[in-house]
């Protein structure tokens, strides 16, 4: 069984990796001291597991969850987040307390044992449940891809997010981001941070929206605050428009 | 109607001591009235109190009848309605009281004419001295009602005061500790601790010594709540240096020394939660950390205190809205509230963004050195 160790503290990331030697099916595959090199490390190794703490500059834990597409069994590390450990409890979530026991981590790893190599599916439903009960208000930052590069864009500065030729491209008001999501991945993944979805291919941030007009036949356009204009499908509009209160 | 009134006024257990009270002052004042009546009229009871009564039980019922009279006119609607009207503000409330005891007593004045007629059979006419005893009546009322309704409106100003002086002085002590022993700090520091007993128990060692340190200071700070700046700095620095056990090299800082102003008093744990802030909401956000600054400058007059922290400045710009800032159960809001009951308006805490990505909390002190008081932690 091949882990990743997450925590941006060295003497946190010791401790569990001192726990999980005692195991002798155990490889520490890598270690990462913030979010982002946690999606980097991820991609690159593909590890079975990731022990991963919450509190981290950057990105936080949940956050890398919300930006992975196929998150592999994540055992969730906290000092103290009451909120966190119930919703934990109630999805049956892998999570272990600082400080960190020996004895906890040989449960996680005996737990992790049944599931790993036996062509279970992973835990993709019960981590998207779990990522819209812990964070409600949607990410701080969402992981992008730019080139061989990971970006971190706040969902504040996304303007909108479009699918063309089958290749989705995230809009800021200063770049272009292309990503290797799908546009209904990244509505999931921003679930409560005030975008909406105008057609098949767009995603709109509402707060970016600046004008709405009456297009052909029904349909809508509306006009982005960096002048895009953008079409709104008939069915869609009527929910844009209540959700815009208008 | 009676019983809306009464739950409004009173608790089943305020009622039969107070109608007690009532018939005690009833039967105590009836008699003392029914003398003072005898000798008013100046003629014997009659027709219904007549003989064969002895004189003095007639005396004692005629003065029972009035004071029983004026009890229920006069004394029942203050009874009923005293609690809601001290609800009232200071001004209403003196409003509606004289309101009652005036038309309660304008009552009574016609009741008492009633039994007059009844016990003596004769018309009262309002002749010169009647109406100037009631006129007398009626002002004592304003005049008892407007100094008991001062008098008692000031006791329950004082006692509120006082009442909100030691809660705030309670929530700071509860938050100070909370704030201390914050759960995060506590068992990031046990884990890090856990961690190095293994692989350097010299630095586990040095790590429990100042987590010690610590919750020794946040303890004795309740008993000693004002302490020199000298002493609240050592505290700070040693807080900064069990958080760079966590954050190592992400976690840069520079301390001014007390200096000149090593003597000035204030109360404890006030810059320890201002750096655990910056750590919290500004250091460890940043990916490769950040630094903090803590400068004294000393005024003849004045003690201005500066907190430099970097933040991330992708998390956006800080709201610095003053409430935001200084949100209850806040760390800046129990700072400035135990500024204010040490001070008074003397000091100021200030939070504004500096630079890019820098913010800067400012605290200004009036000059105030004292003789020796304990000092937590000594």
């Amino acid at each position: 069984m091949r882990i990743l160790v997450v925590d941006d503290e060295p003497l946190a990331r010791e401790i569990v990796i001192r726990h999980l030697a005692a195991e002798a099916d155990v490889e520490v595959a890598g270690e990462a001291a913030n979010g982002l090199e946690a999606l980097e490390q991820i991609a690159a190794l593909e590890p079975d597991a990731v022990f991963l703490d919450i509190e981290m500059p950057g990105l936080n834990g949940f956050e890398v969850v919300a930006s992975l597409t196929k998150p592999p069994w994540i055992v969730f590390v906290t000092a103290f987040d009451e909120y966190a450990i119930q919703a934990f409890e109630a999805h049956a979530v892998d999570y272990l307390l600082k400080p960190v026991q020996a004895e906890r981590v040989a449960r996680c790893i005996a737990r992790l044992r049944t599931f790993i190599g036996r062509d279970q599916t992973l835990p993709n439903e019960v981590l998207k449940q779990l990522m819209r009960e812990v964070r409600p208000a949607g990410p701080r930052r969402i992981a992008v891809k730019q080139g061989n590069r990971i970006a971190l864009v706040s969902p504040r500065e996304i303007i909108h997010i479009s699918a063309e030729e089958k290749q989705v491209y995230v809009q800021t008001a200063r770049q272009r981001y292309s990503v290797d999501k799908t546009v209904t991945e990244l509505e999931e993944c921003l679930g409560g941070s005030g975008f909406f979805r105008i057609n098949r291919g767009d995603l709109v941030n509402l707060e970016h929206v600046r004008e709405l007009m009456p297009w052909f036949s029904g349909s809508w356009r509306v006009v982005m605050s960096n002048g895009t204009e953008l079409d709104v499908s008939r069915d869609r509009a009527r929910h844009l428009k209540r959700e815009l209160q208008l | 109607m009676l019983k809306w009134l009464l739950r409004r006024s009173m608790t089943p257990n305020d009622i039969l001591p107070t109608c007690l009270r009532s018939a005690l002052a009833g039967a105590l004042f009836g008699p003392v009235a029914g003398v003072f009546l005898h000798w008013v009229m100046g003629r014997p009871w009659a027709p219904i109190l007549a003989e064969p009564l002895p004189w003095i039980l007639r005396t004692v019922l005629a003065g029972l009848l009035y004071s029983l009279s004026f009890y229920i006119m006069s004394g029942m609607p203050w009874v009923f309605l005293r609690t809601w009207v001290r609800s009232l503000s200071f001004g209403l409330g003196r409003v509606i009281g004289i309101t009652i005891s005036a038309s309660s007593g304008a009552l009574f004045a016609l009741v008492s004419i009633a039994i007059t007629r009844l016990l003596w059979g004769v018309q009262l006419v309002p002749n010169e001295w009647i109406t100037r005893l009631l006129a007398l009546e009626a002002f004592a009322v304003v005049i008892i009602g407007l100094f008991m309704g001062t008098y008692h409106e000031m006791r329950i100003q004082a006692e509120l005061r006082e009442r909100k002086l030691a809660e705030a002085a309670a929530r700071a002590q509860v938050y100070a500790l909370q704030a201390q022993i914050a759960p995060h700090f506590f068992f990031n520091a046990l884990n890090s601790i856990s961690s190095l007993v293994s692989s350097d128990p010299a630095a586990a060692q040095q790590m429990i010594g100042r987590l010690a340190e610590i919750f020794r200071y946040t303890f004795t700070s309740g008993r000693a709540p004002m302490v020199t700046l000298e002493k609240e700095l050592a505290f700070v620095r040693e807080y900064l240096l069990l958080e760079k056990f966590r954050y190592r090299n992400r976690l840069r800082f520079t301390l001014d020394p007390a200096g000149e102003a090593a003597a000035q008093r204030l109360p404890a744990l006030t810059l320890q939660p201002l750096v655990e802030n910056a750590i919290r909401h500004g250091i460890a956000r940043r990916m490769d950390g950040g630094e903090i600054r803590m400068e004294i400058k000393a005024a003849p007059e004045s003690v201005r205190i500066e907190v430099w922290n970097q933040f991330d400045p992708g998390d956006g710009p800080p709201d610095l809205r003053t409430e935001t800032i200084f949100r209850e159960n806040h760390a800046l809001a129990n700072i400035r509230q135990r500024l204010q009951l040490s001070y008074g308006e003397q000091a100021a805490i200030a939070l504004e963004q500096a630079r890019v990505d820098w913010t800067l909390v400012t605290l200004t002190l009036p000059r105030h050195v004292e003789g020796a008081d304990a000092h937590p932690g000594s």
